[in-house]
């Protein structure tokens, strides 16, 4: 059975390909996996990085802020509604899709494909600062149902995984009705939640051979926060305190993170 | 080096950093326990290897095993699966020794980050 990963970077007023080729750097490198990216743009790959490039149609983006560290922030254009078409979109009979901005630093995501199961998903993480309780990132609202990760997700091509992919995309179609079912404040489509809704609905949360999660936890650093250093699979941030803004730099070494602030990856990189 | 990140290294505290590090060592030590067989998740903790051994001393050769995802899984060679387990755990604990006699004597915040 083939397998590879799958990295959506779709162009707005933010270069997401200039970080997708930064993490498919990193995926040769810790998990040598075949790569194909899925962007909006004419993008040339000049590195001859990715194995395959699709290019999409995107919809109308959303806007957010983005921040970079604790003193500056831009709006960004944020176009995120074709997650859901990962199932067609992908060439692979198994798939690991992940964030442009998630960066691997070990092998540890291998394992997905050996883990005998259909489809996985984070359902647990862990924040590099430990001053900080992010109450997002555990259930959609304190009243709803378990957050999960569509930064990083594996796949198999099996039946019911294309329902999973097209109820998602129902999902995104009717988003505001699935916020106030959901108690959903935001109203940005966000995939982390669409994804949780139809984990809830399709899979009940209930570990089987269709469903599970990915061993561990998903490490993460918010935007607030900046990568200072990057040396191999050693990654290196100050960390932003919410409270009192106190800045607390540490090291990271053998673990893959999901690093928010993508301003700052572009700019470690490119140091 | 750049003027905020030599700010921050210069008011940080080493107590706080000490605490943030050796917190990513224990993250970074529960990844490298977990061990894979036969589609499932085994934290290799010693309370499963103390199960384990007693199954080997009771010459049980194979048995079903729920992982940590509560999933079955058959195990038919418990003595080859210990040992694995076992030397996974020996691996990961080794390497948290190894790291945090380090980051415990180091004397700057420079040299904690550095030896992780």
């Amino acid at each position: 059975m083939s397998k590879g990963v799958l990295i959506f970077a779709l162009d707005g007023n933010f270069k997401y390909t200039s970080l997708a080729e930064i993490a498919a750097k990193r995926v040769k490198e810790f998990l040598n996996l075949p790569i194909t990216l899925v962007v909006n743009t004419d993008y040339v790959d000049s590195g001859l990085i990715f194995d395959k490039i699709i290019k999409i149609e995107s919809d109308i983006g959303q806007n957010r802020v983005l921040h970079d560290g604790l003193n500056s922030f831009t709006n960004i254009q944020w176009l995120n509604f074709t997650r859901c078409q990962a199932y067609d979109l992908s060439p692979y009979n198994q798939t690991l899709v992940i964030d442009a901005d998630y960066l691997i630093s070990s092998n540890h995501l291998s394992l997905c494909f050996d883990m005998n199961k259909d489809f996985l998903v984070f359902n647990s993480s862990f924040d590099l600062s430990e001053n900080r309780r992010l109450n997002e990132f555990v259930d959609i609202n304190p009243f709803s149902i378990q957050f999960y990760w569509a930064t990083v997700f594996y796949f198999k091509k099996t039946p019911l995984n294309r329902v999973f992919f097209s109820f998602v995309e129902y999902i995104k179609n009717n988003w505001s009705y699935f916020c106030s079912l959901y108690q959903i404040k935001d109203p940005k489509f966000r995939n982390d939640f669409a994804f949780s809704i139809a984990i809830h609905v399709i899979f009940n949360h209930k570990v089987s051979k269709l469903f599970g999660f990915i061993p561990g936890k998903i490490c993460y650093s918010i935007d607030k926060d900046t990568l200072i250093k990057v040396s191999g699979s050693k990654l290196s941030f100050l960390l932003t305190n919410t409270i009192d803004n106190k800045l607390q730099p540490v090291s990271v070494n053998n673990l893959d993170v999901h690093v928010m602030n993508k301003n700052s990856i572009l700019r470690v990189i490119n140091e | 080096m750049d003027p905020q990140v030599e700010k921050a290294y210069q008011v940080a505290s080493i107590v706080a950093t000490l605490s943030s590090q050796i917190r990513i060592l224990n993250e970074e030590y529960n990844q490298t326990l977990l061990y894979y067989f036969n589609g499932g998740t085994f934290t290799a903790n010693e309370q499963r290897l103390a199960f384990l051994f007693g199954l080997v001393n009771k010459k049980i050769e194979s048995i079903v095993l729920l992982d940590d995802n509560q999933t079955p899984i058959l195990v038919d060679d418990i003595k080859s699966f210990t040992t694995e387990l076992l030397a996974r755990y020996k691996e990961a604990t080794n390497l948290m020794y190894y790291k945090h006699k380090k980051i415990m004597t180091s004397k700057t915040i420079e040299s904690i980050l550095d030896n992780v």
